[in-house]
């Protein structure tokens, strides 16, 4: 089947990149030897490489955890009945179809430190400005802002799907029997929309563990740093010094990582999926 | 008592949407403003929400300084990079189409030793690191002659959205129920002619969104042509890096190439607006 051949396009370098990931393979020089786990071994060492684990594990953190509060909020006020609910709709999901690297280059406009309208904003109800992209304490914070602005949509539609397919009688179930609306919440929208909970998380985890494109396009791992993910890390590694076989190392545990994580989020909203068709 | 509790509630209701919908909205108000200034309103503190439009910006930005020639500007090649960007993007799916049309049929139709298998491999695609694919692509690229041409990236591009459209395209195929086929063969229809008469019609909009959502992937795709292109071939997104070394200067056009760029993705979305919740999913969540 040419499905399979295509896919082998993927599987080839897939493990080209494993097996390279042993050797000292370089670039300029041409060189390859095989040198077992040195390159691992160089990684554990690497204070660079801890760095890029911590900004990439923190940066995953702080998107998801706003994608996902507040696009839960949006779900929640997008399905209330209300006049021009279409309209609404088309002009919440806009930002998740721009080119990530775009919406990077757009915020990185308006975040500008002297003329940045946000700066201005913020100037006009009394904040001090920030230095927004250009700061080390407030980079991370600001690309963090520019994931979540693309994808928050993405999480609020997904929920909001979710909450449409909500099955009505355990609701009227439970008017009847006179609960709170609290505990309904609790008790039965959250189990019931554990499966779209598990998708929003497995997707946007992984998207932020590699991200590339917006931290790239905004700030190209800087200033210093400050916002040098594991997957920046290795594009400098293996496109600015051709130190591939270390680049590759790198890409190699960000993958395992990966792996790992989208394996056992995917056993839980399989689990989810079958206790929410056995109500 | 009651009453008043809904006019508080309506009150949250619509200072939370105007939230959001800023939050979504006015970044992509703002650049579009940014775009249609002179480069000294769009340079000017406060900011101005009031000025005199232009579509200087587009012009320069589409036709670069040499028609123009009243201030400078990078010699950027931006309607080549655009086009070059339809060319990669079409091929990409066109092909990923033509191959994964059949693939997604068997995989929903057949069953055969692996099937969960290469299906769970097509869906972990989507969450490798991009990296760990394009660097050696560049290398083995390199050396066989692909690099930085169009059949190189379409080639890779490829990777991206035949995956995707397999998957996408076996959901719209399993929501076909089997005993149609089965009652269409027993009138005597060859198995082509139950594909062609049967699923085909019934599948045609689900292969349109496919292709569609395929496109804005490949449109939205900005490290794969970043690194396996040469300036010839380099796709609009990309191709925007480019402006970054000179933004103090060029901010105007920077916003309009922004622009320019992001309208495709936007617009094709708006149709296909029904099936973004299934198609970013991967089909996990049928909206």
């Amino acid at each position: 089947m040419p499905a399979f051949i295509l896919t082998a396009g993927i599987l080839i370098p897939f493990g080209y990149s494993v097996v390279m990931s042993f050797t000292d393979f370089n670039l300029t020089s041409g060189t390859s030897n095989f040198i077992g786990f040195g390159n691992y071994i160089k990684l554990a060492k690497d204070p660079e490489f801890w760095n890029a684990l911590k900004v990439t594990i923190l940066f995953t953190i702080g998107a998801v955890a706003i994608e996902v509060g507040i696009g839960f909020v949006s779900a929640y006020l997008l399905n209330l009945g209300m006049r021009g609910q279409k309209i609404w709709r088309t002009l919440f999901l806009l930002p998740v179809m721009l080119p990530p690297a775009v919406a990077a280059i757009m915020w990185k406009l308006m975040m500008a430190p002297i003329q940045g309208v946000f700066n201005y904003l913020l100037q006009l109800v009394g904040l001090p400005g920030s230095q927004w992209l250009g700061g080390s304490s407030s980079a991370l914070f600001s690309v963090i802002l520019i994931d979540a602005y693309v994808f928050m949509p993405f999480a609020g539609m997904i929920f909001l799907a979710g909450v449409q397919n909500l099955p009505k009688e355990p609701y009227e179930a439970a008017a009847v029997d006179g609960v709170s609306s609290w505990f309904t919440f609790r008790r039965l929208t959250i189990p019931l929309l554990k499966p779209v909970i598990l998708i929003v998380l497995l997707f946007r985890i992984m998207d932020c563990l590699k991200q590339f494109d917006i931290v790239y396009a905004a700030t190209k791992g800087g200033p210093a740093s400050a916002t040098m993910t594991i997957s920046v890390q290795a594009y400098y590694h293996s496109f600015r010094w051709t130190n591939m076989g270390y680049a590759f190392a790198h890409l190699v545990v960000l993958w395992a990582i990966v792996y790992v994580l989208s394996y056992f989020l995917v056993g839980q909203w399989r689990k989810a999926v079958s206790e929410v068709h056995g109500y | 008592m009651n009453g008043e509790r809904l006019t508080l509630g309506k009150v949250l209701f619509a200072v939370g949407l105007v939230l959001i919908m800023l939050w979504t909205i006015f970044p992509l108000y703002w650049v579009f403003n940014m775009s249609i200034q002179t480069p000294i309103d769009v340079i000017s503190y406060p900011p101005k929400f009031v000025f005199d439009p232009t579509l200087e910006n587009y012009s320069v930005v589409l036709l670069g300084k040499s028609w123009l020639g009243k201030y400078e500007t990078v010699q950027t090649d931006f309607p080549r990079y655009f086009l070059n960007s339809l060319i990669v993007c079409s091929g990409a799916v066109i092909l990923s189409m033509l191959v994964g049309v059949p693939a997604a049929y068997s995989l929903a139709r057949y069953n055969f030793r692996g099937k969960e298998n290469f299906a769970f491999t097509l869906l972990s695609f989507r969450f490798a690191p991009g990296l760990i694919v394009i660097i050696p692509l560049f290398i083995i690229f390199r050396r066989i002659g692909f690099y930085g041409t169009y059949y190189g990236m379409i080639f890779a591009y490829q990777l991206l959205t035949l995956p995707f459209s397999v998957w996408l395209m076996r959901g719209f195929f399993e929501d076909i129920p089997a005993e149609l086929e089965h009652a269409a063969r027993i009138d005597g229809y060859s198995w082509w002619g139950v594909f062609r008469k049967i699923d085909l019609p019934l599948i045609a909009p689900g292969i349109a969104a496919t292709a569609i959502l395929s496109f804005i992937f490949a449109w939205n795709e900005f490290l794969f042509g970043y690194i396996l292109s040469s300036d010839a071939t380099r796709p609009v997104t990309p191709s925007l890096m480019g402006f970054i070394s000179y933004e103090q200067v060029l901010w105007g056009q920077m916003a309009a190439a922004a622009i320019i760029t992001l309208l495709p993705s936007v617009i094709l979305a708006i149709f296909i607006q029904r099936y973004l919740v299934r198609g970013l999913t991967f089909g996990a969540v049928k909206g």
